[in-house]
């Protein structure tokens, strides 16, 4: 359902991606891993459509209505309607915006697009409750403005909250497990593991292969400065775990 | 209440007292009248009111003693001919509150200045301000808060959305007197610039003669945040509706401020 082709991308005049291939199918988990500053926040806002980013040379398709799709000068909101959710590595706050607000916004974005009802506050409260009820989250946080005050474990759920209100056909989750204590990692893998389904697809960014016994890939990639140098099955994380990159490297 | 105003034409500049009495707790919003020029807010000790007024150019003067509670909100009512020139000074005695909140909208021109001085111990002021500005409007807030006993409080969040070829200006003086040890005092202007014509300018000026003191102060002069608008559009929101969020979360954030949540609403009113 996304296949990218001979990508290079910039950013500020910069260079981040050489020539990377990535072929995800509908059902698959793949993970991502890579040292610092190799490129994978740098994928995941080109692959969401962050305008910041341009693509130089190479391919990006998703499938919509069964048609792969070259998406590179599809805006952010309509990739999003089309079923493709980014978790960010570092959510942003939105002062003054309710989360309830935001998020059944969210939803009727996505509902209006497919031709599907759209929820009032009295029918959306309800339908969040339960879903951060699987989170464990807190009721609170809906009154809050979004993200405001959330502490950084606090913001990472709310990225998976969102995820399961839209149920995107393809999730990429960059980092999603950094700053979760152990129980968290694990509610939040929970979250994640409930929506997987043989229509979807995610990719999984990470540096630790703790997650990955929660959320079991089926292809592991090493991205090191700008390309995908590694593929295997879910054993090349265990091997990272152990031996670091520079085996890769070398 | 009582309304001591003078039987006479309330045009001049002769004051119309209000006192409120001691320990009196209003049930209803205290309208200002129409027209008025120059109004003496009288609150005794331990009164708690809560005072609404659309004003022309004017001159509000508040006194709270010991223990009083003052909300006001103060909407500027430009004629879109002449700027709005309005005045506001509070006295505050030990123990009292005085909560205010200033809001402008539209094309016209407006200044306006607060002169607050913290006399008694542990007195307390919020000052927040909004603009909503259009056109060739021009705005300028000048806040001035005299910390002139200690344990005093002062807060300020003034926010300006600022359209076309519209101007703020924001000053912000804070003054700490040797006495006033212990004192709080925050201040902080954010202006979210609409067009790329629209500008803004923010001065605070800090004098402080106290050691015991915590002081901040910041400023924000920017256009949309551009991270802010991907994540919203990352969430199917489309650019124009992301757009739409943010500026009524940048003002939310201000209007969720004023306590008395009738005055909370009737600026919300003024919003949709
Ligand atoms: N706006 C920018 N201008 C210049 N360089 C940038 C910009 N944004 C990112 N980079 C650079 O691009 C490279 C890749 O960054 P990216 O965030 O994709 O790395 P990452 O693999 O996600 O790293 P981490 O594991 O630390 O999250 C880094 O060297 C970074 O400094
Ligand atoms: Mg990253």
């Amino acid at each position: 359902m996304l296949n990218i082709k001979d990508l290079y991308a910039s950013v500020d005049g910069h260079q981040i991606l050489k020539g990377l291939d990535l072929s995800v199918k509908a059902g698959e988990v793949h993970a991502i891993m890579g040292p610092n500053g190799s490129g994978k926040s740098t994928l995941s806002k080109i692959v969401a459509g962050h305008p910041q980013y341009t693509v130089d040379r190479g391919s990006i398709e998703f499938e919509i209505n069964g048609a792969m799709t070259n998406i590179a000068a599809m805006e952010p909101d309509l990739r999003a309607r089309e079923g493709i959710f980014l978790a960010f590595q570092y959510p942003v706050e939105i002062p003054g915006v309710p989360t309830s607000e935001f998020l059944r916004s969210s939803y009727n974005a996505l509902a209006r697009h497919h031709g599907l009802a759209e929820m009032d506050p009295l029918d959306f409260d309800p339908f969040i409750r339960e879903k951060m009820k699987v989170l464990e989250m807190d009721e609170k946080y809906i009154d809050r403005a979004v993200n405001v005050d959330f502490s950084g474990g606090e913001k990472k759920r709310n990225e998976i909250l969102q995820m399961a209100v839209l149920n995107p056909r393809l999730a990429v989750l960059d980092e999603t497990d950094s700053g979760l204590d152990v129980d968290s990692m694990k509610i939040v893998a929970h979250g994640v593991n409930v929506l997987r389904t043989k229509r979807n697809a995610m990719v999984v960014i990470t540096h630790y292969q703790r997650l990955l016994n929660y959320i079991k890939p089926d292809i592991v990639h090493v991205l090191y400065q700008g390309r995908i140098i590694k593929t295997a099955g879910p054993e090349l994380a265990l091997q990272i775990e152990e031996k670091g990159y520079d085996w890769l490297i070398a | 209440m009582i309304g001591s105003s003078p039987d006479m034409d309330h045009l001049t500049a002769v004051p119309q007292i209000f006192r409120f009495r001691r320990r009196s707790e209003a049930t209803d919003i205290m309208r200002i009248p129409a027209g008025a020029r120059h109004i003496v807010l009288h609150v005794e000790e331990g009164a708690r009111v809560a005072v609404a007024g659309n004003f022309g150019p004017s001159e509000v003067e508040a006194v709270l003693e010991e223990g009083a509670h003052l909300e006001i909100l103060r909407v500027a009512r430009a004629d879109g001919i002449s700027p709005c020139v309005s005045h506001f000074k509070a006295r505050l005695a030990a123990g009292s509150c005085l909560r205010s909140f200033f809001f402008t909208r539209g094309e016209s021109g407006v200044s306006d200045d607060i002169n607050v001085v913290l006399e008694g111990a542990g007195a307390g002021v919020f000052l927040n301000g909004l603009h909503l500005l259009a056109g060739e409007a021009k705005a300028e807030s000048t806040t001035n808060i005299e910390h002139a006993a200690p344990s005093t409080t002062s807060d300020q969040l003034y926010k300006c959305l600022l359209r076309d070829t519209s101007y703020s200006l924001f000053n912000g003086r804070i003054l700490v007197r040797r006495e006033a040890q212990l004192t709080n005092a925050y201040q902080l202007n954010k202006n979210m610039l609409l067009s790329t014509q629209a500008r803004a300018d923010t001065r605070p000026e800090l004098e402080i003669f106290a050691d015991d003191v915590k002081c901040s102060h910041g400023a924000t002069i920017g256009h949309m945040d551009h991270d802010q608008l991907f994540y919203l559009q990352t969430r199917g929101i489309d650019k124009a509706a992301a757009g739409e969020m943010l500026t009524n979360g940048f003002v939310e954030d201000v209007v969720d401020r004023i306590s008395d949540p009738r005055l909370k609403n009737e600026v919300q009113r003024s919003l949709r």
